[in-house]
């Protein structure tokens, strides 16, 4: 994990310091509304329906054990003893007063962390692979590179005003599990000819009211010319964004309108216009912080411990199934990634007690090197652990709660917090969720659904990544009354891809049959191992649409 | 069945969400919500609202429609739910902040 040095530590301090002042003024009268709203934004504090929202920035989801049970404390102290874990691998806070939030900053400062740049438009959490730096598929620790962007992209004054929110993401492996085509900039990290890093550039991804699969704008971009190159994209953006209408403000629209080659041309003008000098001393940058991120203490496998997991995995069951679903290879012999599930059946997708953050801080500190991620999928993950201490790990986790075996699952449901806390919602989506995870837990039981992803979204915002789920479910409103489209076929990796809308919408309370027809469905037509998406892609549409409209 | 409206917003330092009283306080107990009837009663709990944004006690007032026999409810689902508050609970021992 990168370590702040004097600089970051001064910098999230004066931050607090600035913030709290602004508040002072606020609450003085000093400062309108409309005056302070940029700033409370721009240090991530929303006003929501009931209450204000703090999002506290976990950079490219990494968290340490002290930070984790320094946000467990923040649940307790200053809020209502939970926190919400998001698709952007950050974590919210639903109920903080605005007079306690420069405390809140303050001890999130204590444990080097901020709320910088989690909310306006501004360039947002860079995200990662949760899985960054110890998957077994992966050619690139994309981590030092998210931390370069990070403090490239922090306080920026250039990127400050932008025309709308700007996102990154960044992955390092054959797969992606950081969605990077569903960005504003995706970029994966490869190696060359003589192992040298370079990354191929997308641009124009995201989801809301328009999706948009990111384009391969660069590919092969060296190391050295990465910033310069970056920097030209959002200046280009900077310029030609459109400022007159917030729904079509994003890069994705402005590289629609221009047409890629355009856009290219203008990026490529820029870049040739650079001054370099502006990144002199990127390579010793990008080398400070490679030596200020900690390693971990990788110990010898011992020998009998195969064979000691292996008389686990056999004598339990439970414990089998969980490593089936939640274990995942590590780059280092000896040692897996273990997912911690925040989808209990019925629960609320991608919420931790203070309790249950505590104990996976704890979790952390003996079997994980004191490391923890966040995913985009709103779960935990501990990212280093030794399998003989696989089976002491679950039995803590089963506990409290924490051990379902559902990763990959349809009931790895991804959820907004929805009409239920957010004022840009128009339908609730938690009780959806809740509903089908406990019903879906059933079912998978008895079939095999790996790979079939429910995203919820309570808006057209997508803040829940419905577009991209092999069943995508939106919540709208129609005259006061909750509806739900569903979308099919979506995808998230690679070969990402926009679902599409089945037909009319539904209510809530027959949204867990549909579910039921569209699983059935699948299960009744695919072939071998076919991804629910591919089979959709292959029968077509009216497969479904017949199954589900049909029968009512 | 009545309909009517009644004025609500934010409160300033907490967030919570705050009513228009009959005494022109603001409470956080929508059952002692000011039932506003005509069009002088809006526009006076209008004016209400932005004196309250003026001295720095709420944040975004604004009218809300009203129905119901026995008990009135905000007619919107929305409303509904700032009034009740998340319709789903987080956890069985979810602690409630003292204020």
């Amino acid at each position: 994990m990168y370590q702040y040095d004097d600089f970051d530590q001064a910098l999230v301090e004066r931050r607090s310091q600035q913030f709290r002042a602004q508040v002072a003024r606020r609450v003085a009268g000093t400062l309108s509304e409309e005056e302070f709203k940029p700033l409370r934004l721009m240090n991530g504090l929303y006003l929501q329906l009931h209450a204000y929202m703090l999002r506290v920035a976990v950079p490219y989801g990494v968290l340490s054990s002290n930070q984790l049970d320094q946000l467990a404390f923040i649940a307790d102290k200053y809020d209502r003893g939970y926190g919400h874990f998001t698709t952007r691998q950050n974590i919210q806070f639903n109920w903080p007063q605005l007079v306690d939030t420069p405390d809140i900053l303050d001890a999130l400062a204590e444990v080097q962390m901020h709320a910088i740049q989690t909310s306006g438009n501004c360039i947002r959490n860079i995200t990662t692979d949760p899985f960054a730096g110890v998957a077994a598929d992966e050619a690139v620790d994309p981590r030092p590179l998210c931390e370069l962007l990070r403090q490239w992209s922090t306080n920026m004054p250039e990127f400050s005003f932008l025309p709308r929110k700007f996102k990154f993401a960044l992955t390092g492996a054959l797969k992606d599990r950081a969605a990077i085509k569903l960005h504003d900039i995706g970029m994966q990290l490869k190696r060359g000819l003589d192992g040298e890093v370079l990354a191929d550039i997308w641009v124009g991804g995201g989801q809301g009211r328009t999706p948009r699969i990111a384009q391969l704008l660069k590919e092969n971009v060296q190391v050295e010319d990465l910033l310069p190159y970056l920097d030209a994209i959002m200046r280009v953006y900077n310029l030609y964004g459109n400022r007159d209408n917030k729904y079509k403000a994003r890069i994705k629209i402005l590289v629609a309108s221009l047409g890629l080659d355009v856009f290219a041309e203008k990026v490529e003008r820029e870049f040739a216009g650079t001054d370099r000098t502006r990144f002199a001393g990127i390579a010793d940058e990008l080398h400070r912080i490679e030596t200020r991120m900690t390693k971990p203490d990788y110990q010898r496998p011992a020998t009998e411990s195969q064979g000691a997991f292996a008389a686990e995995i056999e004598n339990d069951p439970a414990f089998a199934q969980w490593v089936q679903s939640n274990v995942f290879a590590h780059q280092q012999a000896g040692y897996k990634i273990a997912v911690v599930s925040l989808k209990p059946e019925g629960g609320i997708p991608g919420d931790a007690s203070s309790d249950q953050m505590r104990l996976v801080a704890k979790l952390a500190r003996e079997l994980s090197e004191g490391e923890i991620r966040v995913t985009h999928r709103q779960n935990l993950v501990l990212p280093h652990v030794p399998v003989e201490r696989l089976y002491v790990l679950w039995t803590e986790l089963l506990a409290t709660g924490l051990a379902e075996s559902n990763i990959n699952q349809p009931s790895d449901i991804i959820a907004c917090p929805g009409l239920d806390y957010c004022a840009l919602a128009k339908a609730r989506s938690i009780p959806v969720a809740q509903e089908l995870s406990s019903q879906l837990r059933q079912t998978e039981r008895r079939e095999n659904l790996d790979g079939l992803s429910i995203n919820i979204s309570g808006c057209i915002n997508a803040c829940g990544h419905h577009h991209v789920a092999s069943i995508g479910v939106l919540g709208l409103e129609k005259n006061g009354v909750e509806t739900y489209q569903i979308t099919l076929g979506g995808r998230n990796d690679m070969n990402a891809s926009v679902g599409k809308v089945l037909g009319p919408g539904f209510s809530a309370a027959e949204v867990p049959e549909t579910m039921n027809q569209l699983v059935d469905t699948w299960v009744q037509h695919r072939q071998s191992k076919e991804s629910f998406s591919d089979t959709f892609d292959r029968v077509g549409k009216s497969v479904f649409a017949e199954a589900v409209y049909a029968s009512s | 069945m009545s309909e009517f409206q009644i004025m609500a917003g934010n409160e300033l330092l907490s967030g919570s969400v705050v009513y228009l009283g009959p005494d022109g306080r603001w409470t956080r107990e929508y059952e002692s919500a000011f039932a506003l009837i005509s069009d002088n009663d809006y526009q006076k709990a209008e004016q209400q609202g932005r004196q309250a944004v003026l001295n720095n006690e709420l944040i975004d007032p604004y009218l809300v429609k009203v129905a119901g026999d026995a008990i009135s409810l905000p007619v919107h689902i929305r409303e509904r739910i700032r009034y009740t508050g998340p319709t789903c609970k987080s956890f069985p021992q979810e602690s409630e902040r003292q204020s």
